[in-house]
């Protein structure tokens, strides 16, 4: 599948789900990660944390992905990548990622988005300059490839709330579990 | 207008026959949604102060119901509140006859909880924004499974100062 035809994939998978005001999932999930700072000595704990919520919630979330996006599966872990930016990225965000940097092995990418639903509103707060404040995404990729049996790295290296250029998630391929992802279970 | 509303009706999900350590539980249990409620409360704040930034005054109590009732329905469930109810006394029952939220909650309780546990944050959501308003008040919910949904009433009482 080439790349203008995932992104209509996308924005047709944007159109058939059910929608929630972008207000109030950034209100929310400011006031659930303020709400951890305060329950966490440690940012570094609340970034953990973060991500293990965000894993749960991707280990769910792809079962609703591949009912509703009604994609074909990946041939190639760049498929894979593309098929996160374009159409996962659009479908519960309502933004389009790009995929880039590349490593040489193909097995390391990043993707770079300036739109960020999660953060609007914020700002971080003096005492937690390292707290990457929408970890929460890495979790939810890795979680979703994790039942796909790819188990990745997902970390955040650029985020526009610590004043970089735009928001950047590195994400790369530590295993594949078995040679072609599984149908969904239906 | 509003029709008037002559019940009320103090929903209980806990059980008389408690030991110890189900009453431990219980406790735990309350904790919890005392928090979420909290965290439910805040969003409110925020979010009725934005939804209302360009409109004039609400006069009256009343109003702001109303207000709750379509605008901010409108906002955060995508839709208008079905009933709404009052004893013109400071009780308002806004029931919304397929909530949104509970649309994929399963009736049978497992581990990820009861379907009491997801209107807590909706609780403190509405308490939050109508406070914010000017009208304190308290908030507590009451849910009837209907075929693959849930209506949901929410008592609206008012807190007098």
């Amino acid at each position: 599948m080439s790349r203008p035809s995932l992104q209509t994939v996308g924005e047709a998978a944007f159109a058939r789900c059910d929608r929630v005001s972008a207000e109030l999932l950034a209100l929310t999930y400011g006031t659930f990660v303020r709400q951890l700072l305060l329950d966490y000595e440690k940012v570094a704990d609340v970034n953990a944390q973060l991500d293990a919520v965000g894993c749960n919630i991707g280990v769910r979330l792809v079962e609703d992905f591949l009912a509703k996006s009604k994609i074909a599966a990946c041939n190639s872990f760049a498929h894979t990548a593309d098929v996160i930016a374009k159409v996962a990225f659009k479908m519960f965000l309502g933004v389009t990622a790009n995929v880039t940097s590349w490593s040489a092995d193909r097995n390391t990418f990043s993707l770079l988005f300036d739109d960020n639903p999660l953060a609007e509103f914020t700002e971080l707060p003096e005492q937690c300059p390292d707290l990457w404040y929408s970890n929460v995404l890495c979790g939810v990729i890795r979680g979703a490839l994790e039942m796909l049996n790819m188990k990745v790295g997902c970390t955040f290296v650029r985020c526009k709330l610590r004043g970089h250029d735009t928001n950047e998630i590195r994400v790369s391929l530590h295993e594949l579990l078995a040679e072609q992802p599984p149908q969904a279970d239906d | 207008p509003p029709e008037v509303a002559a019940h009320h009706s103090a929903p209980s999900t806990m059980p008389q026959d408690a030991t110890a350590s189900e009453n431990q539980d219980l406790a735990i249990l309350a904790a919890k949604r005392k928090r979420l409620d909290a965290l439910g409360n805040q969003v409110g704040t925020r979010l009725v102060e934005r939804l209302a930034l360009h409109r004039s005054r609400l006069e009256n109590h009343l109003d702001m119901v109303k207000f709750i009732c379509k605008d901010f329905w409108e906002a955060v469930f995508n839709k208008h509140i079905d009933v709404l109810r009052t004893n013109h006394r400071g009780l308002y029952v806004l029931t919304d006859n397929e909530f949104r939220w509970l649309s994929s909650v399963s009736p049978t309780p497992q581990h990820s909880g009861l379907p009491e546990d997801f209107v807590v944050f909706p609780c403190g959501l509405i308490c939050g924004a109508l406070t914010t308003l000017g009208l304190p008040c308290r908030v507590t919910a009451e849910l009837v499974p209907v075929q693959s949904a849930y209506k949901c009433s929410f008592n609206v009482q008012m807190i007098q100062n």
